[in-house]
């Protein structure tokens, strides 16, 4: 099958790829490694007369950490680095461990996090362990640069708020401060290569056995990645025993509004939402070690 | 010589030196071109002028066509030829149309082919083609289409209530009469179970490459096939010409399981493109393509009744079993899935008494066909769960109960087989003892499972796909040349599983001389004789015996022509390592090299080559069809299969460690290719136990693709240990018998036997994926709480 | 729209007219001929068509033939080196890790792309290597096999020391 026409075009600048954006107008796409790109466009699902590869733009390929702001990752960053990268791993392993369980070894050498998210799946791997840990979209725009919460980003299947002529460049993601943990945890049938059937991240923020703060956020069981209100309020202000935890699950089911399609059934879905949330809670408190195999 | 043939002359074990050995002078064959990338598969080949052809297929299960407008495709520049229906007017196997004539039977039956300079002016030149299609009421469930009134599926006008070829298979031993065994029993068991629809999905898609010369009025065919006479058979009767008019030639073969052994609608389209354009013309299926219009797995429905003594012996059994055909398949080519189907019923256990009926019915879905374990993965899974569940509820462990009227060498079945070599309780014992079953049976706590599941298959069917001289046969060439070289003309389909380099393994051994000594002719239609394909676990036995004698032709003409200058009779002459050695006694000082032995021979008999042919096929009478009782193949193999699994009780999510598997293939000729047909076994059994479906709604497939027809990755797969050193067999090559295709069966009722030891539940359907096992852990816990109420 | 590319094939410069909208894969095959890389599902699933860029393995369906503009691009075919098959194609061999062959080629380099940066790997990272290589003939067990067995190959000759 042969992809159908178009034009392919590599700016050298952010500002150069704006413009483009800008005068080519919605048949334009920005593309960074292209496997979300490539394979819907020659299913003719995905449409664009110019696709614009940032790519050769400079600057915007790195994984650096401050103590303050957090873990950077640049939008040409590939998830394999991230998955493999030691500072991210010793920072933020969650976030290793949400790009790792992306499609394949040969998706991740080539696709990145930023794309990941900007494809604004349902059951995107990154995107739930973003929103958890309040993770900034950083943007750059024809006028002026901004930032979205990554909690703010997604609109819809397949649909950001990004305007038309906006491009990512990054992301941040907050440090884990005293007392905070995070985990992303994902259930799918064979253990690569599939989407999620459900995905949950969860952040906390602990006193001791007190939970203070959580942010639990759910993947492929609504239009877009959703938060868990109902989850969250459960533990908040709670010793987390394994029966608050349960207690967390159970109101999570009520927080998300999933579909039947070919990977399983709403009812399904909606019970590994309880399932998941409970084990990805426990997950963040147990932290990441050696046998998590990141 | 033929399967009549004089053994003595034979190689004997004791003198072996390829055969089961596991030395580095076993070569494989195909080694260098396939790791450096350098073997052609069908759609490799390429020309300069070469022309690419597509196919529309219709968007609806069932459709009246009203009307096909090619005009602007025609007029787009690079097209270079269109085709309808009306282009094919001769149906294949009876039912298949080439293109599509007035009606469409199933989603993605094909309508439309184009051809053009290149892919993207075919795929666009499809996109302008208007075909009216007007919607007729679809039926996609067996028990709906045979109802009266159902819609006729195909619009044939057959009267045939939706059903296809039948087989009953009724028969008893010793004059037993099945309503008494039952009368008699001291427990009845009435099971029913169902299965779903999984497809082969080889990575290599479908392909042909085709030429014609008119001045021959030829063409030449590259197909990805395991059955190139077939190919050549049903091209010649589509296009209503004589077989000589086709050149089919087998390129490397990228995977089948059964999926290549039939005859894609691409295969005619690009012919007939070819006469048309008189160019080379490709035609690539797209892996939608496969999905759409491969014959998959049946689906099956299957009740099962059985009676046993007090003891756990079964004294009979019933069956009725009924396939979702799809919508192909009423002809003599699909009288193998019932008549299997009825047969593996009657396996892998002694049943004194049997009424086994199969019927496959037409649906407006993709057609069934054969596949890795042809019917016997659904069959046997059935069949083994219904002993699983029958030895619970008489008390009786597992595999003693499997042991109790499991077949043994020796015993004749009412359905005409008959059990020659048979380690079936030996493959049990060796999984009980691999497991340590009798010491953690007692052990294990819920959640965590062992499964055990036996069952055969046949080694080298006698069904022929088409008239042969003889049933399903076989012919091979050896010609040793002046200098010694040896080279074999055969026809044995190598899809991957290894024909080639056995064939060639099997002539080196018996002419004692090193596998690259023996040159393959890379086969074709015309350049080695017929060899009926690669199908019905045919190759190893029918093949390999075929080879084995045409090799053995060729050294007893060399051996008699020696003997006869040493005044020795020839049989007590052997070829090894490349020397005529003399085993009379007081002679056996007596040596020639084997090329002073070829160049002798030679001289001898006036300049003339030494030719060797072979053949060999099964006789049996040949009543396999309409249920009589017939010897089905001239050996069966045994199997046990068994894991041990943990239960995720809260997502249903199984985790299996440890697989074991135990098969009587005789002696294994190639000890690493039959482990890895085992171990490929294993992976194909768990695709079709836990992950693979072709989900379909309203006849459409929802996953036609590799994102959501899950195959089995690398990182889900068990420890695996095989064990396969079992007494030979007496007619097998060398003692061989199949291993690979049977072997897929046991692996789903292993699977789910231990499921079934983890958590009770009551399992009946495949497959047995997270969210079936957590639904029924579910219905679990509410019969539970109820029953507590 | 046509334009020249400029790239490395197995250690040669390659410069071809080439369309905006050509997959690296029907390229590579179609264009330039080396029909080792395979081509299965054209969905970037299968991994037949994996080849490396720039030392990584990724899907050449799911990659324009444009974006290897200056890149170094290694297929099945560009793995010997002096006259020798690389130590994965000979333990491909030994170990029996292939049967129909179809998705050896794409099989082999994502092991390459593992032991060109890892080259003590565990079972898991072999696993985890080739997660995105499909094998519908031998159950991935001879096929980890051999990747192991290349790796003490490699160490052992010291293979890949004077590569470039």
């Amino acid at each position: 099958m042969v992809l159908p026409k178009f034009e392919y075009l590599t700016p050298a600048t952010l500002e150069e790829a704006t413009m483009l954006l800008s005068e080519l107008g919605s048949g334009a796409k920005i593309m960074a490694g292209g496997t979300d790109i490539i394979p819907p466009m020659r299913d003719k699902v995905l449409k664009a007369d110019y696709l614009i590869d940032i790519k050769h733009i400079p600057g915007l390929e790195y994984i650096t950490y401050d103590e303050q702001e957090g873990l950077k990752i640049g939008a040409l960053t590939k998830l394999y680095d991230i998955q493999t990268s030691k500072l991210v791993k010793e920072k933020n392993p969650s976030v290793a461990q949400a790009a790792k369980y992306v499609a394949s070894t040969q998706i991740r050498n080539k696709g990145t996090m930023v794309g990941n998210i900007c494809n604004a799946s349902p059951s995107c791997d990154t995107a739930p362990i973003l929103i958890a840990q309040n993770a900034a979209v950083q943007v750059h725009g024809p006028e002026n640069d901004r930032v979205i919460p990554a909690g703010s980003f997604f609109k819809g299947v397949k649909k950001t708020w990004l305007e038309p002529n906006e491009i990512v460049t990054g992301l941040v993601i907050p440090p884990l401060g005293e007392g905070e943990c995070a985990a992303y945890i994902k259930h799918s049938v064979r253990k690569a290569m599939d989407l999620a059937i459900v995905g949950v991240a969860a952040w906390l923020k602990m006193d001791g056995a007190v939970c203070v703060d959580a942010r639990i956020v759910l993947g492929a069981v609504a239009i877009t990645p959703v938060r868990a209100p109902s989850a969250e309020k459960v533990l908040i202000g709670k010793e987390l025993t394994d029966e608050v935890i349960a207690e967390a699950g159970i109101a999570a089911m009520s927080d998300c509004k999933p579909i039947s399609d070919v990977r399983a059934s709403a009812e399904y879905r909606h019970d590994i939402v309880r399932v998941f949330t409970k084990r990805a809670v426990k997950k963040a408190l147990e932290g990441y070690g050696e046998e998590d195999h990141i | 010589m033929n399967r009549f043939a004089d053994k003595e002359y034979f190689r004997k074990p004791e003198d072996f030196r390829l055969i089961s050995s596991t030395e580095s002078k076993y070569t494989h064959v195909d080694a260098y071109e396939k790791v450096t990338g350098k073997a052609k598969y069908a759609g490799d080949f390429m020309a300069p002028d070469m022309l690419v052809a597509k196919v529309k297929h219709s968007p609806y299960a069932r459709a009246k066509i009203l009307s096909i407008d090619t005009s602007k495709a025609e007029a787009m520049p690079g097209v270079k030829a269109v085709l309808t229906g009306k282009d094919f007017p001769v149906r294949i196997t009876e039912d298949i149309e080439i293109l599509c004539q007035g009606q469409v039977r199933m989603v993605g039956d094909p309508v439309v082919a184009v051809c053009a300079i290149d892919e993207e002016t075919a795929e666009n030149a499809l996109d302008l083609i208007d075909v009216e299609y007007e919607p007729m009421q679809a039926i996609f469930d067996p028990l709906e289409a045979i109802k009266d009134g159902a819609p006729d599926v195909q619009g044939y006008g057959y009267d045939n209530h939706n059903i296809g070829p039948t087989c009953h298979q009724v028969g008893t031993n010793d004059g037993k009469d099945i309503d008494e065994e039952f009368a008699k029993a001291a427990y009845v068991q009435h099971a029913d179970f169902k299965t779903h629809r999984i497809q082969h999905a080889p990575i290599e898609p479908h392909a042909t490459f085709a030429t014609y010369d008119p001045e021959k009025d030829e063409w030449t065919v590259y197909q990805s096939t395991t059955m190139s006479f077939g190919d050549q058979f049903w091209l010649a009767h589509g296009f209503q010409k004589d077989v000589s008019h086709f050149h089919v030639i087998r390129p490397y073969v990228g995977g089948a399981f059964g999926s290549k052994s039939n005859w894609p609608y691409s295969e005619f389209i690009a012919c007939e493109f070819a006469r048309r354009t008189l160019r080379p013309v490709r035609f690539v299926q797209t892996r939608e393509e496969e999905f759409q219009t491969m014959h998959g797995r049946h689906p099956f429905l299957i009740h099962i009744d059985t009676a046993f003594d007090e003891n756990g012996k079964i004294l009979a059994k019933k069956a009725d079993q009924i396939l979702d055909g799809g919508a192909y398949g009423v002809s003599h080519s699909q009288f193998a899935a019932v008549n299997l189907s009825a047969l593996w019923c009657a396996f892998p256990y002694k049943i004194d008494a049997i009424n086994f009926r199969s019927r496959r019915v037409l649906t407006n879905t993709a057609e069934g066909g054969a596949m890795r374990g042809y019917t016997a993965c659904q069959v046997q899974f059935a069949h083994d769960l219904n002993m699983q569940y029958a030895s619970e509820a008489m008390g009786i462990d597992p595999v003693e109960f499997r042991k109790i009227s499991a077949m043994e060498p020796g015993y004749h079945s009412p359905a005409g087989l008959v059990v020659t070599s048979c380690a079936f309780k030996e493959t049990l014992d060796d999984a009980a003892k691999f497991m340590n079953w009798e010491e953690r049976k007692h052990t294990m706590k819920r959640g965590e499972g062992i499964g055990f599941a036996g069952t055969a298959f046949v080694s080298g069917t006698a069904s022929p796909v088409l008239d042969s001289p003889n049933q399903a046969q076989t012919n091979a060439t050896v010609r040793v040349d002046l200098h010694g070289v040896v080279s074999l003309y055969s026809n044995c389909h190598d899809n991957g599983q290894g024909a080639d380099t056995v064939m060639t393994a099997i002539v080196a051994e018996e002419l004692g001389l090193d596998m690259n000594e023996v040159k393959l002719i890379q086969p074709s239609t015309f350049d080695a004789g017929y060899d009926s394909g690669a199908y019905g676990s045919r190759v190893t036995f029918l093949g390999g015996n075929a080879v084995r004698r045409a090799a053995v032709d060729a050294k007893r003409q060399i051996l008699e022509v020696i003997g006869a200058k040493w005044s020795v009779e020839p049989h007590l002459l052997d070829i090894v390592d490349h020397k005529i050695i003399c085993r009379d006694l007081g002679k056996t000082n007596l040596e020639m090299s084997w090329k002073d032995a070829v160049y002798a021979t030679m001289t001898t008999k006036g300049g003339d080559e030494v030719i060797g042919i072979g053949s060999y096929y099964h006789r049996t009478n040949n009543q396999q069809f309409q249920g009589k009782p017939s010897n089905y193949a001239p050996s069966y193999v045994f199997s046990t299969g068994a894991c041990h699994l943990t239960v995720d009780e809260e997502t249903g999510q199984i985790n299996i460690d440890e697989f074991f598997f135990a098969h009587d293939c005789g002696r294994a000729l190639n000890k690493r290719a039959v482990e890895a047909q085992l171990e490929g076994s294993i992976y194909s059994g768990l695709g079709y136990a836990v992950y693979e479906e072709l989900k379909l709604k309203d006849g459409r497939m929802l996953n036609p693709n590799f994102r959501d027809y899950r195959m089995v990755t690398a990182l889900d797969m068990p420890h695996i240990t095989t064990k396969f050193d079992y007494p030979p067999d007496p007619e097998g090559p060398f003692g061989a018998k199949e291993c690979g295709e049977g072997t897929t069966a046991p692996i789903a009722p292993a699977i789910a036997n231990a499921i079934h030891m983890a958590t009770g539940l009551h399992i009946t359907e495949l497959p047995l994926d997270p969210e079936r096992i957590w639904r029924l852990l579910q219905q679990q816990k509410a019969e539970q709480a109820a029953a507590n109420a | 729209m046509k334009k020249i590319l400029s790239f490395t094939l197995n250690g040669e410069p390659v410069q071809v007219i080439c369309e905006d909208n050509r997959s690296l894969l029907d390229l590579i095959r179609d264009d330039l001929g080396l029909t080792g890389t395979k081509k299965g599902c054209e969905e970037a699933e299968c991994g037949a068509c994996t080849v490396m860029i720039d030392g990584r393995p990724v899907n050449s369906c799911a990659t324009l033939a444009r974006e290897v503009e200056g890149c170094d691009v290694v297929t099945v075919e560009g793995i010997a080196q002096n006259g020798m098959l690389h130590p994965i194609q000979k333990q491909f061999i030994e170990k029996w890790a292939f049967q129909c062959g179809y998705c050896t080629p794409g099989m082999i380099m994502s092991a390459k792309a593992l032991l060109d940066k890892n080259p003590h790997p565990t079972e898991l990272e072999i696993r985890e290597a080739i997660e995105g290589n499909l094998c519908r003939c031998t159950g991935y067990v001879k096929i980890v096999e051999a990747i192991q067995a290349a790796a003490e190959e490699m160490e052992q000759e010291g293979w890949g020391e004077n590569a470039q």
